[in-house]
């Protein structure tokens, strides 16, 4: 695991907020947005590239 | 198990180039069946108590409609219009064809009085008043069309397969206007094998069964999201043919102007090449839309519209 980190600006409009806030309220993936967005990106990334691999 | 239906109290033999508007009501089966076999059927529908809500012919859930499909109606109504309780294997369906019409024959053969839907449609809804442009893109029954992935359209590429006595059941979850028509193009073409044949018309009352079905159909695929004139400002619905803008009148678009929030996302350097990875799959052009994309369609593939987890 590389522990090196880098920030990416991302932008979402109101109607994609809610379905983080969905997210945000199961507390499953964190307690911010950004944990959220952050969280549910490794879980695509898993399902995806991690299927593929697999 | 089948629902047990109710008598019979409509039955008509179409006659070749023929069709017929009738009246289904809420609860009610119609039945279009094969007499002889290999004739195409076109239909119309709308609900009886509002013409300009009528069937929408799209993709919803296929592009072949099938057994227990639902057939709903035109935006913004959405709503679920009728079931198909019984469609045989040999009713091959095209949702794509718009019904023939005069210049399809032009066309192809140069010949100006040749039987069509288009035609045969109007003169069914004449007789509630309706005019031609009242017709609605139609969904073709026994039609073998294809096509392939890059977008060719073939209509009618395969001969007709449906089989004498072939039936097919829709089930009215509201009141309709039901207009099957036999359709008219199909001695030039595969369509209906190159001769014209009758069709049957059967309407069943509704049972104790349909009633339970139908308010069940309803209740699972009403969406609380459908629309009509009174949810929108305009409400009249026009009569002056010409087109003019209406003094004053600015749109009211829903969530307009977006409102647009930003995030500055702590990505390890896995996590950014996992990134890179996903827009090498066709993900996104940028960072910032890759990783956007991902997290959006991570939620609408794995979870509902209640906003849980689907299950797995």
């Amino acid at each position: 695991m590389n522990d090196k980190t880098r920030k990416l600006q991302v932008r979402f409009n109101q109607q994609q907020l809610e379905l983080l806030d969905n997210l945000k309220a199961s507390g499953k993936f964190g307690n911010s947005y950004e944990e959220v967005i952050r969280s549910v990106f490794r879980q695509y990334v898993a399902q995806t590239i991690g299927r593929r691999q697999s | 198990m089948r629902p047990e239906y109710g008598k019979t109290r409509f039955d008509l033999i179409l006659k070749p180039v023929s069709g017929k508007a009738v009246p289904v009501y809420k609860g009610e089966v119609l039945r279009i069946a094969q007499v002889e076999g290999g004739q195409c059927v076109d239909f119309n529908c709308y609900n009886l108590h509002d013409y300009k809500e009528h069937m929408a012919v799209g993709p919803s859930g296929g592009l072949r409609k099938k057994k227990d499909d639902l057939v709903m109606t035109n935006p913004a109504r959405n709503r679920p219009m009728l079931a198909i309780l019984e469609m045989p294997e040999s009713c091959v369906t095209d949702i794509i064809a718009p019904g023939c019409s005069a210049p399809v024959f032009e066309r192809r053969a140069g010949i100006e009085a040749h039987t069509n839907c288009q035609d045969t449609f109007s003169e069914c809804i004449g007789e509630y008043g309706l005019t031609p442009d009242d017709t609605h893109n139609s969904f073709n029954l026994w039609m073998n069309s294809s096509w392939t992935s890059d977008g060719k359209y073939y209509s009618s590429s395969d001969r007709n397969t449906g089989k004498k006595g072939d039936y097919v059941d829709f089930l009215a979850l509201m009141d309709v206007l039901a207009v099957p028509v036999t359709c008219g193009g199909g001695d030039f073409s595969r369509g209906s094998n190159y001769w014209f044949k009758p069709i049957q018309i059967q309407i069943f009352k509704t049972s104790d069964d349909l009633n339970v079905l139908t308010n069940d159909y309803i209740a699972r695929h009403q969406p609380k999201t459908s629309r009509g004139l009174e949810d929108y400002r305009v409400k009249d619905i026009r009569t002056q043919r010409e087109l003019e803008a209406l003094a004053g009148y600015a749109p009211r678009f829903k969530n307009f102007p977006l409102q647009i929030s930003e995030f500055a996302i702590e990505l390890t350097d896995d996590d950014y090449l996992n990134l890179q990875k996903l827009q090498q799959m066709g993900l996104g052009d940028d960072d910032e839309d890759g990783l956007r994309s991902a997290v959006i369609e991570w939620y609408i593939s794995n979870y509902n519209t209640a906003g849980s987890p689907i299950p797995r």
